[in-house]
Formats: C-alpha cells, structure tokens, sequence
C-alpha cells in the first residue's frame, strides 16, 4: 500500500523512504505505509512529512490523511482526472505558506443575568458584535497582507474568530507580528499564531 | 475550559489540517481515537473541553 502525501513542484530534496511519480504532469509525493492502529500517530507521522517536504519544495499542495491506493497505477488512475487542476493550483500556491490565526475569549460578564427580554437579547447579541468588530479590525488588516485568506464559520464563543492567511514563506514574521500587535487591542481575548503550515486550508476550491 | 499548553495547541492545529483539510482524490475518509471520529471533530471541541469529547462519546 502506498500513501500519498502531497503534489509538489520545484523539490529540491526527496526525504528518504518518500518516492517521486509524475502523473499526468504533475509531482506526486508517497510513500509504503503499513496498516497502523495509532491512528493519531499516524495523523502526526502525516503531517511531519508534509511539512518536510515543505521545506524543500517551491510549490506544494499537502494531501489529506487517508489517501491511500494498492500501487502506483492507481494512484495515477486518481490523479488523471485531477492533474489539470492541481497545475493551476500549485501555482496559485507557489512561494506560500498557511499561517493560522485564532481568537478565543470569554466575552460573557460573570454573574450578569438578564433582567428582561431586552437586556437577554443583548446578551445573545455581543458575541455576534464582537466578531464584527474582529473581523473589521483584526481579520482585514491580516487579509490585505495576504494572498489569499479562509475564514471559518462562526459557530459560538470562545472561538471568536478562527481563519487561515496563504501567505508570502518570507513575510511571516511581519505577519505574525502584525497579529499580535492587533490583538493586542483586545486585552479580553487571546490571539494564538500557528504555523507556517503547508497550505492545508488552500489545498482545495474555497468551500 | 481546559487550558492546552502551546505545544499541545500545534499539535491539535496539526491534527486538524491533516485530517480536516488538503487535496482529497476519493471522497471522504473518517478516522477515530478512542473511538470518536475525529474528521468532524476538529479544533472547536477539543479547544471546549475534554467532557465535550465524553458527550460525543456517550452520543455515538
């Protein structure tokens, strides 16, 4: 069984126990697996290679745990009829990385309870404003420096914003830091920056 | 909340990308540890709290 991994282009370094198939014109990146148990350990030994090759690639787009295929011939049956595709998207790509940044915060007052309906509606409603005002001050600064953003849905406190920026491999460190010098305005929440990723959240057709 | 050390933060990220997001050729795959599917159980709960995770558990 061989497990893909990603589609890269320009690799300058294959890591040892990875094989190099061009399908269709396109590099593909696997490697021989064994059945594993440990799932998560299985999900973390995916992602290190992923982000090894990373390293050592121009353009590379990382493939999702669980593509696994019996030879290489099926493999490339898979790719064919994506192989255009993934051209275009190795270069929109190309000389990128994925930052993440996530806003989490406890934005409730403690023991405060709703006198009325009014003040109940309120209540319900600061959450939905706080994300407006994230998005506005915090989100489109971020989003200019970026080449490409995706936001994810807000769902409920304490995620008040969670979003991954593609961003220029030499501009991450402006980047983060402009993260968390906006952050800083907002001393109730807490501003993580991950990464660089390899373009996990880019990888496919905005959802 | 339970509080994740910054370690364990990247790693969750990392869990997440990997099992959330990239190029998909063949469709959905879901996997699981400790028997919670971890494909729709991405960084949101695990960030709620280790009981969110019990529930999940429990509703299977």
């Amino acid at each position: 069984m061989i497990r893909l991994y990603a589609f890269v282009d320009g690799l300058r370094v294959l890591p040892s126990g990875l094989r190099l198939m061009r399908i269709h014109g396109v590099d593909a990146v696997a490697g021989e697996v064994r059945n594993c148990d440990d799932r998560l350990q299985a999900a973390v030994v995916h992602g290190r290679v992923v982000e090894s090759l990373r390293e050592q690639a121009d353009a590379l787009l990382p493939v999702r745990l669980g593509e696994d295929f019996v030879d290489e011939a099926a493999l490339a049956i898979a790719v064919a009829p994506r192989a255009h595709g993934l051209r275009a998207r190795l270069d929109d790509v190309r000389g990128c990385v994925e930052v993440g940044v996530r806003v989490v915060g406890d934005v409730s007052s403690p023991g405060e309870e709703p006198r009325d309906g009014a003040s109940y509606m309120r209540m319900r409603l600061e959450p939905w404003r706080l994300r407006n005002a994230l998005e506005e001050s915090l989100h489109a600064p971020l989003e200019r420096r970026a080449r490409a953003t995706r936001v994810a849905p807000f769902g409920a406190a304490p995620v008040m914003l969670e979003a991954s920026y593609l961003v220029s491999a030499g501009a991450v460190e402006d980047f983060a830091g402009e993260a968390v010098e906006l952050g800083s305005a907002w001393p109730r929440l807490s501003v993580t920056c991950t990464g660089p990723w390899a373009p996990y959240s880019f990888a496919e057709g905005e959802a | 909340m339970t509080a994740l050390a910054a370690e364990d933060i990247t790693l969750v990220d990392l869990v997440d990308r990997v099992l959330n997001k990239g190029v998909v050729l063949t469709g959905d795959v879901t996997l699981s540890v400790a028997d919670v599917d971890l494909v729709y159980v991405g960084l949101r709960v695990l960030l709620a709290s280790a009981g969110t995770l019990d529930r999940l558990e429990r509703e299977r």
